[in-house]
């Protein structure tokens, strides 16, 4: 009787150790689960918020905004078949119609979103450019004309909300200047050359940049070449070269993180370009055949707006060096635009 | 005779058993009732995100190059020129691959101008339907006419499909 | 009271208990109103385009705006136009654009301007307007002072 007694306890504790260890085990199952179904939910809800928010910034001509940015940061990529995407955590989502150029990674307390129209020479679409104040750019100019020309160019339209600095390439070289610049808590630096080769087995960086994320740029009136260090703490970058036109061009090759990002958007812009000009050349045939404006005598001339067209159309497909004649035909369209509104004819753009 | 200790173990066992089988009860009871709830707080975040969808057809159709009143590069709000919105709603039709490409801005959702004044009319910018629920949006807009320089009256219906 | 006895009763209020917190649990679910962001936006925004887009509308009174048409009819009246006057003309051109929106929607609203006698007589309405009310107010500069076109959407 006493021994049933023991076997009876002993066996009412291992089925209490057992039944506990199942019930917990399942709570802890169910725990876990629901965590990872919660992180992904806001994930998604941020994902859709920062859609939402990046179509009105589109839209938002003019100042830079600032917003608060989820903890977990956001990162931007383009692949090489130009799907580019953003992503918080696990969640990515398309660009879709957005021309964003931003780096890499976004992290911190805030992002600034900034757009610019981008005209040839009428507004064809808005660029969208996204940044923060944990990431410094350094503009690098000498006195020749055209690097003061970009410098003045790039100081009378960049926003106070982006964190820049214009300095000398003496300022960089720690080789010939014990005051070189620092980093000062940088989370990615970018380097702008406007014109100035940036000779980088020349240059010594201060030892503080020597853990951060550093990517460089030259700009020129033309082109622009992307740099990438090869790797953390080396002392040499890959190059490669691609070609801007107008304003937001020039802001699209400093914003974007590499020369795929700023390429798939530029050949998105371009396709772009070319439907806004066939629907203007398709409105300008209408004002052709008007008899009133034939009567006033409204000088309508289809072969420049053709002309942007057909070289958006090649662009949309691989961006190369023609992209340049852009400026010459904008050129010609504005003269064209001038002249019928002098003459009180509907314009063009 | 019955064994007392046998029975008051056998009511024991039955009892702990008994527990557990309410216990359990209220757990699938509970967890049926937890989903039930999650899954109504996902329906209406999807339409939610339906109707910022919407908004955000809106938005961009109002500043589509392709559609606004601009006089040498300045933008009027609010306002469609109607013979881009003609020759916008033209190319969409007839050009498969500008359907595509401006699939990427409106995805599905129709967009419709309708003239009230002086002239009614109808323009349909772009239509690209599917089964679900319909946010409807009406944006009162001026509808420049270039040939004339002046200013009708009238609206952008935007239906978004979720 | 017998020990089983006390444990049943135990466990007949934790039932009990979780009853009331599932009950609470389906009305605070319940009552969640549901998300309506786009109706939302849409009142906040119709009033206001409404009103500028109306007001920046040319007529068929020698192209003048319906601006200018108003402004004519608080102080001159002397534009010559189609349906009569700049007053007429003015009463036409808003009743259409009225007509063939927000009624067209079955939206209750009232349209009224105040500043000078004769664009006071200038008045719309349709539906019941007695509750929440969405408004938007523009001016239209006059010699003789601002008018102000008033439309309330209600709800």
């Amino acid at each position: 009787m006493a021994v049933r007694g023991q076997l009876e306890i002993q066996f009412n504790w291992i089925f209490i150790l057992v039944a506990g260890a199942v019930i917990l085990g399942f709570f802890f199952s169910i725990i876990v689960k629901q965590q990872n179904v919660s992180e992904q939910k806001l994930a998604i809800s941020l994902v859709n918020e920062l859609d939402a928010i990046t179509t009105g910034a589109s839209v938002a001509k003019g100042a830079a905004q600032r917003l608060d940015l989820p903890k977990a940061g956001i990162d931007f990529a383009c692949s090489s078949e130009c799907t580019c995407s953003f992503s918080i955590g696990k969640v990515s989502r398309d660009f879709k119609d957005k021309l964003l150029f931003a780096p890499k990674r976004i992290e911190g307390d805030d992002i600034v979103f900034w757009t610019l129209d981008w005209k040839i020479p009428f507004r064809a679409t808005n660029f969208l450019f996204a940044t923060n104040e944990r990431i410094k750019y350094f503009f690098v100019t000498d006195d020749s004309q055209e690097s003061q020309q970009l410098k003045a160019k790039v100081q009378a339209l960049i926003p106070e909300q982006v964190n820049a600095d214009f300095i000398t390439l003496a300022d960089v070289d720690c080789n010939t200047n014990p005051e070189c610049v620092r980093n000062e808590n940088y989370v990615q630096v970018k380097l702008v050359f406007l014109n100035i080769d940036p000779n980088f087995g020349g240059l010594q960086l201060h030892e503080s940049f020597s853990d951060t994320t550093i990517s460089a740029a030259l700009i020129t009136p033309d082109y622009v070449n992307f740099y990438k260090r090869k790797n953390l703490r080396s002392q040499e970058f890959d190059a490669a070269r691609a070609y801007y036109v107008g304003d937001a061009g020039l802001f699209a090759s400093i914003f974007a993180e590499d020369e795929q990002m700023f390429r798939c958007n530029l050949q998105e812009a371009s396709r772009k370009l070319g439907y806004v000009s066939k629907v203007l050349a398709d409105r300008m045939e209408v004002f052709r055949g008007d008899a009133e404006l034939i009567a006033q005598g409204c000088p309508y001339n289809p072969g420049t707006l053709d002309a942007i067209r057909t070289l958006a159309v090649s662009q949309a497909s691989a961006l190369n060096a023609d992209v340049l004649v852009l400026r010459d035909h904008a050129s010609t369209l504005n003269i064209e635009n001038e002249a019928l509104l002098r003459q009180s004819c509907p314009t063009l753009y | 005779m019955p064994d007392p200790l046998l029975n008051r173990g056998q009511v024991k066992m039955f009892e702990t058993l008994a527990v557990l089988v309410v216990f359990f009860f209220f757990l699938i009871f509970g967890a049926s009732f937890y989903f039930k709830l999650q899954e109504n707080s996902l329906m209406r975040e999807l339409d939610k995100t339906g109707q910022l969808r919407a908004i955000q057809v809106s938005q961009k159709s109002l500043h589509l190059p392709e559609l606004d009143c601009s006089f040498v590069n300045v933008q009027r709000d609010n306002c469609f020129d109607i013979l881009k919105a003609q020759k916008f709603g033209a190319l969409v039709t007839a050009d498969e691959n500008a359907l595509i490409e401006y699939f990427k801005t409106f995805e599905y959702s129709t967009l419709t101008v309708y003239g009230v004044y002086p002239v009614p009319s109808t323009i349909v910018l772009y239509d690209r339907q599917r089964d679900g629920s319909v946010t409807v949006l009406q944006i009162p807009l001026l509808l420049y006419d270039a040939r004339q320089g002046d200013y009708g009256f009238g609206y952008l219906e935007v239906k978004a499909y979720g | 009271m017998a020990r089983g006895q006390m444990e049943i009763l135990g466990l007949a209020i934790i039932v009990v208990l979780i009853m009331l917190g599932v009950l609470f649990a389906v009305m605070f679910v319940l009552r969640a109103p549901a998300s309506n962001v786009a109706q939302e936006y849409k009142e906040s925004q119709l009033a206001a385009s409404l009103i500028t887009a109306m007001l920046g509308t040319t007529t068929p009174c020698n192209d003048a705006s319906v601006t200018e048409l108003l402004q004519d009819c608080a102080v001159l009246n002397r534009l010559e136009c189609p349906a009569g006057d700049s007053c007429a003309q003015a009463q036409d051109a808003i009743g259409q654009m009225l007509a063939g929106t927000l009624e067209t929607w079955k939206r209750s609203y009232q349209f009224s301007i105040t500043g000078a006698y004769n664009v006071e007589q200038l008045t719309f309405a349709s539906g019941d307007c007695s509750g929440e009310r969405e408004s938007s107010t523009n001016p239209v500069p006059t010699p003789g002072g601002a008018l102000q076109v008033r439309l309330d959407l209600c709800r």
